[in-house]
């Protein structure tokens, strides 16, 4: 029988000031060489619970044994066999990939032939060999998580805590960094595995701890877990091919016993509250499908879904008039020698809702701040509503709503205070401003919330708003960056539900995500790689490009993953 | 206490710390290239030739034509302004303060009858000791009219003056004004204060930002040995911007230096050990580069400038103001720095400088090591 690693019983954690418990009588247990999922929506404590095992933060009442021994008290016997990756991990951004490998190496007290030995491995399965004298602070996203991983496992750690490793990195490194999470399974290490990607749970994990505002909802295997939703998942295709596939959401989305509903490509996958889905009979054609860890997190955590949009409501009715809103013809951007971004067009309609996906250091943040006006090309055009946001840059920017990676809200400044700003930036008069915000803040439910520092709120709500700042002058275009990375399903529903209103508005949407799934509420998918559009389509049709016998039914991952390794199979031919 | 030392990891912090020094060229710039700036600055403020010098006279002996010489001498000189001769020393203060007189040369009433009977001029000279750049300038024209004066007395009457006339300089607000040069060696005490505490309050703050403390707490790195790992390097680079300043002191002002070099830098390293210690509490407890620095120019330069005699003479002080001055650790720094450059190894002054540093850092670090413990609360 497999060794318990790590055993955690009644654990209590209430923060000082704070009148409810971060943790409430936590009881798991992690044995030798499992995959153990943490999951849990933002803030319902998965980090205070990772930090508590790592021992750097206190716990009021239960008890904590690591290997049998008792946390903290004993940590000291014990703290070389624990591997910890927290969330901003501390790579030391001006030290080398190697100084930063070499540094870990000499604080976890290996040496010598031990120690070179460590490095070339570990460089060789981050596939980082080539990269040691480069700093790391200008490593790609998923570089340095590769890197972040390989020096918490320089000292061949037991137990691994990785508090969202694979946020914010594209679906190839993030299968990248899971590989090298297994192999060292394989050899006995247990790995906790904090994340907000539930796919990984569900391929991955055998054994899942699912927390919610700071109590235990779910202890066990994955697959328990999604049965729990089992029979009640289908996929809904419209036999009128003409109908609008968002007013078709929108209709199923309110009516009774609807749970969770989502586009997928040219369909609509539901989650039911019984497996009776003939009400739906006459409008779709119904397949029925296998259930997800998503559907049983969903469901459990009781999540309302919106079924109005007051944040689209703002918007007066769209133009029936089409029109190109966005367009890149040749663009290109070359930094020296390198060229982030390749001779690159596309054009955007208005209404639509356009995915722009790509591994990380693709050149997706290049191309997008060129056509926010943010960086200047080296040649090609880059056009919104017809102007270049280059030459006439206060004109176009008043059309444009943008929310940047991170949110860029002032921490310092309260939910309000951050409101007030962004409309003096984009100079709405008195009345305006009153109004503008009275609006965004009860259509995003953030009364509560006025008084908080940006720094302090809750990452899903810090997320609206951000949200409700980029739409405050209710801009004709929005531009979307990483919007939900690190997003739990719910918030990230929610938002996508906002977004979705917005474009029926006739609000043009440019977004870039690592949310495979959500490509699929895009209208039309480019995916650059290496500076180079790739591909360009609506997500249904790139999928019936790898459509084959043995995968009949494609997720838009394996269409990203096999359209990028086409590429690489195409250069080295 | 067992503290338990890994000097493998030790070396592996510093390591560390002397790479991101060298990449990092604004650590290397607060060390090396401010001290240069900050010692000229201190320097030239003192020697910058400022407009005429404008004073008042008090003639107690107007009846002798020997004082009305002696004015026109002053009248004529092209570096002193006189604003005012008047037989009243009432009027004389009040014209002082009203008018920002810099000093009042005062002719006694004997003045004649000296001269003549003892060959000795003797004129007071007050001036406004709470401007001791100022009043320095006035002291040395006022010398430099009356040895004029002398030499005229001497050439034209063949009276063989004695040529030690006397000034009897009364400094009003600052007695102990000694010489021109205690502001630029105070400089050293200003550059200390940035290369220890700006400099690792904002290099530990930066760990804390970026996430890499919380990763380093989490590895068997201890409490001394991440304390160690701080220290060392940014007290190497204070002791670097030390030696620029006191190069800098030497070489362009020729401050003359009467004490030990050996005491002097032990002093100066004691110092250092207490900035880098203030530095290391300061970011420790504030975590972001902005509280950190605004914590820092706060806690240790403000005091610095403002309490620690640098600019300001601690006697003239209100008495709370006094005791205050005791806490500020660059009191005792500069206060023994301008002693062995001055005066030599005074060990009746020295001692209790060096005590007083001493006491201040173990109260520091003592609060280092309760402060830097290892978890996130």
């Amino acid at each position: 029988m497999s060794e318990t690693l790590v055993t955690v019983s009644n654990l209590n954690k209430t923060f000082l000031g704070s009148n409810s418990k971060a943790l409430d009588d936590i009881n798991f247990e992690v044995k030798e060489g499992e995959f153990f999922c943490l999951l849990g929506p933002d803030a319902a404590g998965k980090t205070t619970l990772l930090r508590i095992i790592a021992s750097i933060l206190k716990y009021d009442s239960g008890a904590v044994e690591i290997l049998n021994k008792k946390i903290p008290q004993e940590i000291s016997e014990i703290q070389h066999l624990i591997g910890y990756a927290p969330q901003k991990f501390g790579l030391y951004e001006d030290l080398t990939v190697l100084e930063n490998l070499d540094l870990n190496a000499d604080l976890r007290g290996i040496a010598g032939a031990e120690k070179d030995e460590q490095i070339t491995k570990l460089l060789a399965k981050t596939n980082l060999k080539n990269f040691t004298d480069r700093l790391a602070g200008n490593l790609s996203g998923g570089m340095k998580q590769k890197l972040a991983l390989a020096c918490t496992l320089i000292a061949k750690p037991k137990i691994l805590l990785l508090d969202e490793v694979s946020v914010g990195v594209d679906p190839i490194s993030r299968q990248d960094l899971i590989g090298i999470v297994k192999d060292l399974i394989g050899h006995g290490t247990a790995v906790i595995w904090s994340t907000t990607y539930l796919d990984e749970a569900e391929q991955h994990a055998n054994k899942m701890l699912l927390i919610n505002e700071g109590r235990q909802v779910f202890f066990g295997n994955p697959q328990d877990f999604i049965a729990r939703t089992a029979g009640r998942n289908f996929l809904l295709k419209a036999k009128n091919s003409a109908s609008n596939r968002r007013e078709n959401l929108n209709q199923i989305l309110q009516s009774e016993g609807i749970e969770d509903a989502v586009l997928q490509g040219d369909q609509i996958r539901i989650l039911n509250r019984n497996d009776d889905v003939t009400k739906f009979t006459s409008d779709y054609e119904i397949t029925k499908i296998p259930s997800t860890i998503e559907d049983s997190f969903l469901e459990v955590l009781n999540l309302k879904l919106p079924t109005f949009s007051k944040l689209a409501n703002r918007y007066d009715k769209k133009e029936s008039e089409k029109k190109i809103v966005i367009e890149a013809q040749g663009l290109t951007k070359k930094f020296g020698e390198f060229t982030a971004t390749n001779n690159v067009n596309f054009q955007i309609e208005s209404g639509k809702i356009f995915g722009f996906l790509g591994p990380n250091g693709a050149g997706k943040s290049t191309t997008f701040k060129m056509l926010c006006g943010l960086l200047k090309p080296t040649s090609g055009i880059a056009h919104v509503s017809g102007i270049s946001l280059l030459t006439s840059a206060n004109e176009a920017r008043q059309k444009i709503g943008y929310m940047a990676q991170k949110f860029s809200l002032y921490g310092e400044l309260s939910t309000l205070q951050n409101l007030q700003f962004f409309c003096g930036v984009y100079s709405l008069n008195k009345a305006e401003t009153k109004m503008a915000i009275a609006e965004v803040v009860e259509s995003l439910d953030l009364e509560n919330f006025l008084n908080t520092n940006a720094f302090n709120l809750p990452l899903g709500i810090k997320q609206r708003l951000a949200l409700g700042c980029a739409l405050l002058h209710k801009p004709e275009v929005l531009f979307l960056d990483e919007p939900t990375s690190g997003v739990d399903p719910a918030t990230r529903r929610e938002f996508w539900f906002h977004i979705n209103a917005l474009a029926q508005k006739g609000v043009t949407v440019m977004v870039t995500t690592h949310f495979m799934d959500e490509a699929e509420y895009c209208d039309t998918v480019a995916i650059i790689y290496q500076g180079l559009k790739i591909a360009e389509d609506n997500p249904q049709k790139l999928k019936d490009i790898i459509r084959s016998e043995k995968l009949a039914n494609p997720s838009f991952q394996d269409v990203f993953v096999d359209l990028i390794k086409r590429q690489d199979v195409e250069k080295i031919l | 206490m067992k503290l338990n030392l890994s000097t493998t990891r030790i070396k592996a912090l510093i390591k560390k710390e002397v790479i991101q020094i060298k990449r990092d060229k604004s650590a290397l710039l607060i060390a090396f290239a401010l001290p240069v700036f900050l010692t000229l600055v201190f320097g030239y403020a003192i020697s910058i030739d400022t407009n005429k010098i404008r004073i008042a006279i008090v003639n107690e002996d107007a009846q002798s034509s020997s004082s009305a010489d002696l004015i026109s001498f002053f009248n004529n000189s092209k570096f002193v302004e006189v604003k005012l001769i008047t037989d009243s020393h009432e009027e004389a203060e009040r014209e002082i303060l009203g008018q920002k007189l810099s000093a009042t040369l005062i002719i006694p009433a004997d003045f004649n009858k000296r001269l003549e009977k003892e060959k000795i001029a003797a004129v007071y000279l007050a001036t406004d000791g709470s401007e001791p750049n100022t009043a320095s300038f006035s002291t040395n024209y006022v010398r430099a009219i009356m040895n004029l004066y002398v030499e005229y007395q001497n050439s034209k009457h063949g009276v063989k003056l004695d040529p030690q006339i006397e000034i009897t300089q009364r400094v009003w607000y600052n007695e102990a004004l000694k010489a021109d040069h205690l502001l630029n060696i105070g400089s050293i005490g200003f550059v200390l204060s940035i290369a220890g505490t700006l400099l690792t309050a904002l290099v530990v703050a930066r760990d804390w930002e970026r996430g890499s403390m919380e990763y380093l707490i989490s590895s068997p790195v201890t409490t001394h040995e991440l304390i160690l790992g701080k220290i060392l390097p940014y007290l190497a680079l204070g002791l670097g911007s030390f030696f620029i300043s006191f190069a800098c002191i030497m070489i362009f002002f020729h401050t003359p230096f009467k004490g030990s070099i050996i005491i002097f830098t032990l002093i100066g390293f004691f110092y250092l050990i207490l900035t880098t210690g203030l530095g290391l509490l300061i970011s420790t407890s504030a975590k972001s580069q902005f509280v950190a620095s605004q914590a820092a120019i706060l806690i240790s330069m403000v005091p610095t400038i403002m309490l620690s005699g640098l600019i300001y003479d601690i006697e003239t002080m209100p008495q709370i103001m006094r005791i205050i001055t005791n806490i500020v650790p660059a009191k005792y720094l500069i206060d023994a720095m301008r002693t062995l450059f001055l005066m030599g190894n005074d060990w009746s002054i020295l001692l209790p400088d060096i005590l007083g540093i001493i006491l201040i850092s173990v109260a520091i670090y003592f609060g280092v090591l309760r402060k830097t413990k290892k978890s996130l609360e």
